[in-house]
Order: structure tokens, then C-alpha cells, then sequence
């Protein structure tokens, strides 16, 4: 109580100060090149870059993740297994574009409903059977009616998610739940009834194959989806319902709706995923797709996605999250790593997140 | 003993605590006596929680030293803390849901009714029914369920597990507000046995007149500062208030006039709603006009707010705006209604957002052209309330969890001008919030009304109520018991009267 009376002086001199307003408003009076400046100013001081590592350290950790796998598959391979092991041998690239780009494209779809704290474990046998149902339709109609068809399915399946999300109260997570023994059984009949393994396609749709092809669609894609999460309504209110699902309800992101477009945003992902991957060989088997929906979590959790979704969560992570994946998975069969224990070595790096994660909020890494 | 003679039980020097950039205490050397009773006063984000949050080990400063019992103290969690002998009463409810009143007060006290890992639970509910006896609880016994009891039995129930410790000081962080009246006596109980048993307790709370009736001694903080320590002789609640405002709050608190004044048309009517014990309730809200609702908590008032906004559906009846049915928020929001909800962390924000989102979601609709929003429309925005406001904060990035009680509320009222709404329904909008912060809401509120918005405010403060409303409605027992126009001789006895 010593300085009591400098502070009962300075009490008067705050008074007769302007009340502060924000930095921002201040900033808006000085020149274009200045604020700039200003801007990395603020920016490079310690405090601040602090701050800043803080707010984003599992974007940074996801990046840093991707990095390390970078670096590591691009020299130990080789060393183990001579030049030919070289993940950035043209043949290797354009079979990991190939990978990335059915893995990226559900990736994309899949953000939509993470952000919202849902999540989705059908997805492998809805690609399944959407495949499946893409090739014997355009075998014996024609393409855009294989095409209609899966969307419409798709759309079924989205409205299905977001009423009982809605109206029964159930964790969106279990509707797919019901959703993967529904395909599950589908995919299952669609191949017994054949006495098959295979479906093979007698349309040609090698277009779709090119590399070229792929990273233009990709790129498409990715811008629609970051236009549809950042400058639309439906991007804002989603982040909203994960952030505060009663907050969001009463400033007009009406649950059932929003549910029900993000759903379907994510069901024509899916319907495209399915096309790309049976583009790929012409073919779909009864096997290749159910480890997705695994995949899928995976990813996005490498790539930082908080599994409650909200504010925190953005198609970044879905990006950052699929090239980790797939770089890991090829990156260790090019070690000469044996697929069992690339299984063992992805269980390990989902521990890990799950692990870093399953904490309270503002720990470490967000849930 | 003489104050100046009790022993120093506590003591922190040069305590800083920097949240980032945001600074919460700066330097400060705080010291506490046993037997004393010390008020910790000052606006939203003054670091009034700070300084014994710190001490009781939630938090760790930035730099400072801190001395407790006469050797140095750096508690490393809150359960470090209790141990020491400093246990903390916190504003949010801590109880563990789901279980009984017994598991709760000897959370993390197991093993004392254990034996060869099974837990002797009737044991349990024994020595649980000694505790509530000692406190003179009939009400309910250790083995009822905790979710049957009401928030304010919860709180009790912290204070009487932060007792069991035997904690040597006591800090009450804003627990009063969400105690019942005898809840708030057993408290005050506790409080003087401590202080006359020579322990010391810390009593933090935005109400002066509680300060100044339960302390012995009182500091007032301001900006992370200490400002001022008074002893109870010197207590003065106008000095305090200027003390803690940095200025003097003068006389104008609630609106000037006294004459009720509303306009013609009506903006919110309510049709004979009947909802649970609510039955044909009829009420009209008109332009440029304040009804105030009040009565006590469970009274009805609260769900009326809820239906006017469509947050619930009444069974039969219906809430119109210019003869369209609200049906749900967002039917409401597009009609130019908005609510500001009496749960402010868990209904009116998104904690974890940043400010923009939270107040530009009401607006989406609005702002949407074409499927695009253009960001640079809703920065302008956004900083336009951030500056109307005034709210505290580093940019509009930055998360409303990182803000003050206070800008917390700004932001839930920035939502709905931002919206441009026309009525707008208030359910205690100025709990919980200091006394700078009140009178600028009440002045936003009387601006509403000048420029003819239609506001429904729904208090438990009988002081707002009168101070505000062009007509005020008391209800009880779901029910209207009485309307009041307002005027300059209505009296808190007046409403009082119409309630219980």
C-alpha cells in the first residue's frame, strides 16, 4: 500500500484518457504499404510469435508431421532399397496422385460434417456401394443415369443422418452406424449374388485416369469446398454447431438444416470419390473400400482436425491430413515394410493423436 | 488482537500474471491477516479472481513471489492448494453430475470408506448425513442423487466439501449470486466462524453492499491493479464505486425520465400461449417501448422469453410479429427478433470463437448474396460493434473464452444490433456484470428504445426492473399477478408484494 497515493493520481490521469478502442480502427487511417509493415512488425516480436505457436500448434504439429515424412521417405528409401525405391520416381508420383486423390476427395466431404462434431463410420461401404452401383447401372443404361442414381442414393442417406441426428437425439455416429450394416449387407449381396470378387466397367472412362485429370479436379474441388467453409453460410453455421450446438440454434443455424446440407455436400463427395476410384482400374472389388472410414478419421485427426469440430477445424487439416497418410503408407511399402505392420504403424500414430487429444480443451491438442 | 498485530497468513509480492499480451494483474503486492474478512472488489477483468485463483494454485503467475504460513508458496495444481489449506469456491458450478450428494462431498476421498477395494457406500452416506446435519440440512439426504437438486444446492454443497478440508483460507469467488437465500446465511456463517477462529477469507463479489456488510476490510482493484485498501470504518460505497470505475459513475444509472412511452403498432404479441403451467398468457409488446417481466426464478418469466424467441413451442397459442408466426429461432431471427439468453456461456456464446463469429452469426442470412458473404462487409461490421461497445479485446480473432465477464455480454448484445433486430428479448442481461458495465448497458438499452425498438427484459433485479421499464410485469406462479406502469413512486416493496 505504499504507492496508494501515486495510484489514486494516476486513477484521475485514466480518466482523462480516451477509452480504448480496438487496434484494428486505429490501423484503418494509415496507408496501404504502412499497415503492411506494421503488420510484420507485430507479427515478428517474440511475445507475439508465442502467441501465435500457441493458437496454432496443431496446425503447426500437423504440418510438422507432414515435413518429417517428406524428408524421411525421400532419403531412407533409397538408401534401403537402391534408386528404384525412390518415392519421387514419375511412376511412384503419379500412383500416389492416384492414392491421394480418392482419399483427398473424401477427405473434403468429410470436413463438412467433422466441423459440426459429427462423424461418419459408413463411409467405405457407401463408396462400396455406390461403386458397385455406378458400374452395373452404367453397364446396363448409361453413365449419367449411374451417375443420378448414386447422388440420389447419397442424398437419401445424408437426410437419413440429419433426421435421426435431429429428431431421435441419437449421436450422429450411431445413424451410420445403422448406415454401415445397411451397405455393409448391400455390398455383400451385390457381390454374392454375382459370384464375384470384381465389378468390372464396360464404359471407358480412362479420362478420368489421366494424372492431369486428377490434380485439375482435385484443385476444383478443393477450391469449392474452401469457398462453400469460408464464404458461405452453410461453412459459418456448421463451425457454429461444433463450437456450441444451443449457441448456434438460437442465433439462427437452424440444427436440421445445416445438418442436412452438410451431409449432402459430403454424399456427393463420396459419389465422386466413388467414380475416381473406379477410375483408377476400371474395377471395383468387394474388399477395396471398407478400411475408409478409418482412413478417413485418421487423416483428418493427423491433419489437426478437432474431433469436436468448431472454430478450430478447417479443410487445411483435410489437406495436410491426406498427404501425411498416404506419403506414410507408401513411404513405409518403399522401406520394404510389410503391410501388416504399416497396419501396426498407422494403429501407433492414431494412439498417438488419440492420446495428445483426450484431454480437457485447451491442453496440447484440441478434442 | 489488533488488526496490525494478527499474523500475515498470506503474502504475494510483485505477483504478475500476462495472458499474452493481455495483462491481468501488473506487479501487485497483496497481504491478508488471519481473522480478517477481506472484500476483493472491482470491474470485469480487474484480476480480482486472479490473485487468489493464483494463490490457490489454478494458475501460476508469471513472476511474484508468494508467502503462505511463513514459507514461500507455489502451489502447482488446486488440489495442492486445498491440501495447503486454501480452498477456492468458484463461480461455475463443480459438482460431479449423476452421482449422489455423499460421492460428491468425498470426491477423491474414497479409500476412507474403503476396505479390500470395495466401497462401503452406506458408510458414506452416514458420514455425509453428519455433514449436512452439522450444517442444519433437512432438505436431503447424502444419498440423493445430486441431479434432483437445483443449481443452488449444488453450490452449497461445494462449500460444504470445501469445509470439509478444514481450509485455513477460504476464498468465495461470486458464489453468492447462485445461492439460495439460506444458502446464502449458512455461507455467511461459515465466514464469520472462520474469520472469529482466526482463518482469513477472501470474499470477491461485484455487489458493494454485500462487501460492505460482510467484510472487515475491503481492496478495490482496477485494470490488474490494486487501487486502494479500506478498512470497514472507512467503508463508503460511493468512494469504493469511484475507486473501482476510475471516475465517478454520477447519479444517471437507469433511465432519467419517469413517464411511460411507447409507440402505436404492436412488434411482438403473445396469443394465448399455455405452456406447462403457463395457461393463456396474453402480452403485447409495442414499438419503442421496454416490458419488463419479473417475479422469481421460477415464475414463469424465463420460459416466456423462450417462447418469444422459438427457442420452445408453447402447446397451444401462438407468438406473433405483424401477424407471422414465430416458430423457431431462426424464424424469429428473420423477423427481426433476437434474445439474449440468461446462460451466457452455455446459450447466448461460442466460448471457443472468435468474437467476429459469435457476433456476425445472427447476420448470416442478411449478409448472404448470392450463397456469398463478402468478408470485408463483415469486418466493417464487426468492428463497428467491437467500437459502439466498447469491448476489451486485441482484435475481433481473438477467442470470447479469453474475455471478461463483462465483454462477454457485450458481445451477446453486439449479435443482435449487429442483426439489426427490432425487438429484442432480454433474459437478465446484466447478471453477472459490474457496475461501469451496467449502467452502459442500460444506457444501449434506453438508446434501443429511443430509436424504437421494442425490448422485453426479463429480470430478477426488482432495481432494473423499476429503473427501466415503461411497464412492468410481475408474474407468479406462471401466472401475471399484477401490472405496473412506470413511475417515479413504484417501490422494490411495491413488486415484492405481487411476487411471493
Amino acid at each position: 500500500m505504499e504507492n496508494k497515493e501515486d495510484k489514486v493520481e494516476k486513477l484521475e490521469t485514466v480518466v482523462a484518457e480516451p477509452s480504448e478502442g480496438s487496434v484494428a480502427v486505429a490501423a484503418k487511417k494509415i496507408g496501404f504499404g504502412q499497415k503492411i509493415a506494421n503488420a510484420f512488425k507485430k507479427f515478428f516480436t517474440r511475445e507475439h510469435l508465442k502467441e501465435f505457436a500457441k493458437k496454432h500448434i496443431y496446425d503447426i504439429c500437423a504440418l510438422g508431421g507432414l515435413v518429417v515424412c517428406l524428408i524421411i521417405f525421400t532419403i531412407i528409401p533409397p538408401i534401403i532399397n537402391g534408386p528404384r525405391a525412390n518415392i519421387w520416381r514419375p511412376i511412384s508420383v503419379k500412383t500416389l496422385i492416384s492414392q491421394v486423390s480418392v482419399y483427398f476427395i473424401l477427405a473434403l466431404g468429410a470436413v463438412f460434417i467433422y466441423l459440426m462434431g459429427c462423424m461418419d463410420i459408413s463411409v467405405g461401404y457407401q463408396v462400396g456401394v455406390f461403386g458397385a452401383v455406378f458400374i452395373l447401372v452404367t453397364n446396363s443404361s448409361n453413365l449419367i443415369a449411374a451417375l443420378l442414381l448414386i447422388v440420389i442414393m447419397g442424398l437419401a442417406c445424408a437426410v437419413f443422418n440429419a433426421f435421426v441426428g435431429a429428431y431421435v437425439k441419437l449421436p450422429t455416429v450411431m445413424s451410420s452406424v445403422i448406415l454401415m450394416q445397411l451397405f455393409n449387407g448391400a455390398l455383400l449381396s451385390i457381390f454374392d449374388d454375382k459370384g464375384i470378387n470384381d465389378l468390372v466397367l464396360s464404359t471407358d472412362i480412362s479420362i478420368i485416369s489421366s494424372t492431369w485429370f486428377r490434380v485439375v479436379a482435385l484443385v476444383v474441388l478443393a477450391l469449392i469446398a474452401f469457398y462453400l467453409l469460408t464464404f458461405t453460410k452453410i461453412g459459418k453455421r456448421s463451425r457454429a454447431i461444433g463450437a456450441n450446438k444451443r449457441a448456434a440454434d438460437l442465433a439462427g443455424a437452424n440444427l436440421l438444416a445445416t445438418r442436412i446440407v452438410c451431409y449432402c455436400i459430403f454424399s456427393v463427395f463420396l459419389c465422386l470419390g466413388a467414380v475416381m476410384l473406379i477410375a483408377k482400374s476400371n474395377s471395383i472389388a468387394s474388399s477395396d473400400t471398407i478400411t475408409y472410414q478409418m482412413d478417413i478419421m485418421i487423416m483428418l485427426l493427423m491433419g489437426g482436425m478437432p474431433l469436436s469440430g468448431g472454430m478450430k477445424g478447417k479443410l487445411f487439416n483435410a489437406i495436410i491430413g491426406t498427404f501425411t497418410y498416404v506419403l506414410l503408407s507408401r513411404g513405409l511399402s518403399a522401406c520394404s515394410v510389410p503391410t501388416a505392420y504399416i497396419m501396426l504403424v498407422k494403429s501407433l500414430v492414431f494412439v498417438v493423436i488419440v492420446c495428445l487429444t483426450c484431454r480437457k480443451p485447451g491442453n496440447l491438442l484440441p478434442r | 488482537m489488533e488488526y496490525e498485530n494478527q499474523e500475515v497468513i498470506f503474502k504475494a509480492s510483485h505477483m504478475h500474471k500476462a495472458f499474452g499480451p493481455t495483462i491481468a494483474l501488473k506487479d501487485v503486492d497483496f497481504e491478508l491477516r488471519r481473522g480478517e474478512i477481506r472484500g476483493l472488489i472491482g470491474e470485469n477483468g480487474s484480476g480480482k479472481s486472479t490473485i487468489m485463483s493464483i494463490a490457490a494454485g489454478m494458475q501460476a503467475a508469471t513472476s511474484g513471489e508468494m508467502v503462505y504460513k511463513g514459507r514461500p508458496w507455489a502451489p502447482k495444481g488446486m488440489l495442492e492448494g486445498q491440501n495447503g489449506g486454501i480452498a477456492m469456491i468458484l463461480q461455475e458450478s463443480n459438482t460431479i453430475p449423476g452421482v449422489t450428494v455423499a460421492e460428491n462431498l468425498f470426491a477423491g476421498r474414497e479409500k476412507e470408506f474403503a476396505k479390500f477395494g470395495f466401497i462401503n457406500i452406506f458408510k458414506m452416506y452416514k458420514a455425509a448425513d453428519a455433514i449436512l446435519a452439522k450444517f442444519n440440512i433437512t432438505s436431503f439426504k447424502g444419498s440423493t442423487k445430486i441431479n434432483t437438486l437445483s443449481f443452488e444446492t449444488r453450490k452449497l454443497i461445494e462449500i460444504m466439501r470445501a469445509m470439509e478440508k478444514d481450509p485455513e483460507i477460504l476464498v468465495v469467488d461470486e458464489t453468492t449470486t447462485a445461492l439460495s437465500f439460506e444458502g446464502r446465511e449458512i455461507l455467511y456463517k461459515i465466514i464469520n466462524d472462520m474469520a472469529a477462529n482466526g482463518k482469513a477469507v477472501v470474499f470477491i463479489s461485484h455487489d458493494l453492499d454485500e462487501i460492505m456488510d460482510k467484510c472487515t476490510h475491503v481492496t478495490v482493484l482496477r485494470d490488474g491493479d490494486i487501487i486502494d485498501t479500506l478498512e470497514k470504518k472507512d467503508f463508503d460505497g460511493k468512494k469504493i464505486s469511484m475507486l473501482m470505475v476510475g471516475r465517478d459513475i454520477g447519479d444517471a444509472y437507469y433511465r432519467e425520465d419517469f413517464e411511460a412511452t411507447a409507440g402505436d403498432e404492436v412488434e411482438l404479441e403473445f396469443k394465448n400461449i399455455s405452456y406447462q403451467g403457463i395457461k393463456d398468457f396474453n402480452l403485447q409488446i409495442h414499438k419503442g417501448e421496454i416490458v419488463g417481466i419479473g417475479g422469481l426464478s421460477d415464475c414463469g418469466m424465463h420460459i416466456i422469453g423462450q417462447i418469444g424467441f422459438g427457442a420452445r413451442k408453447p402447446t397451444s397459442g401462438s407468438v406473433e410479429r405483424r401477424g407471422k408466426v414465430i416458430k423457431h429461432p431462426s424464424s424469429a431471427i428473420k423477423l427481426g427478433v433476437g434474445y439474449v439468453s440468461k446462460n451466457r456461456d452455455t446459450e447466448a456464446l461460442m466460448l471457443e470463437a472468435p468474437i467476429k463469429a459469435n457476433i456476425i452469426l445472427p447476420s448470416l442470412d442478411k449478409l448472404s448474396k448470392f450463397t456469398f458473404i463478402n468478408p470485408k462487409t463483415e469486418n466493417e461490421i464487426v468492428e463497428q460493434e467491437i467500437k459502439n461497445y466498447s469491448i476489451k479485446c486485441i482484435d475481433s480473432g481473438m477467442y470470447v473464452s479469453k474475455l471478461s465477464g463483462g465483454n462477454k455480454q457485450k458481445v451477446s448484445f453486439a449479435k443482435w444490433t449487429a442483426a439489426k433486430s427490432d425487438v429484442i428479448i432480454m433474459d437478465c442481461p446484466t447478471r453477472g456484470v459490474d457496475v461501469a458495465v451496467k449502467q452502459a448497458m442500460y444506457k444501449i438499452i434506453n438508446e434501443m428504445k429511443k430509436s424504437g425498438k421494442a425490448i422485453l427484459l426479463i429480470s430478477e433485479e426488482m432495481a432494473e426492473l423499476i429503473g427501466m421499464s415503461d411497464r412492468l410485469i410481475v408474474m407468479k406462479d406462471f401466472k401475471i399477478s399484477h401490472e405496473f406502469e412506470r413511475s417515479k413512486e413504484l417501490k422494490e416493496t411495491d413488486i415484492i408484494e405481487y411476487m411471493l
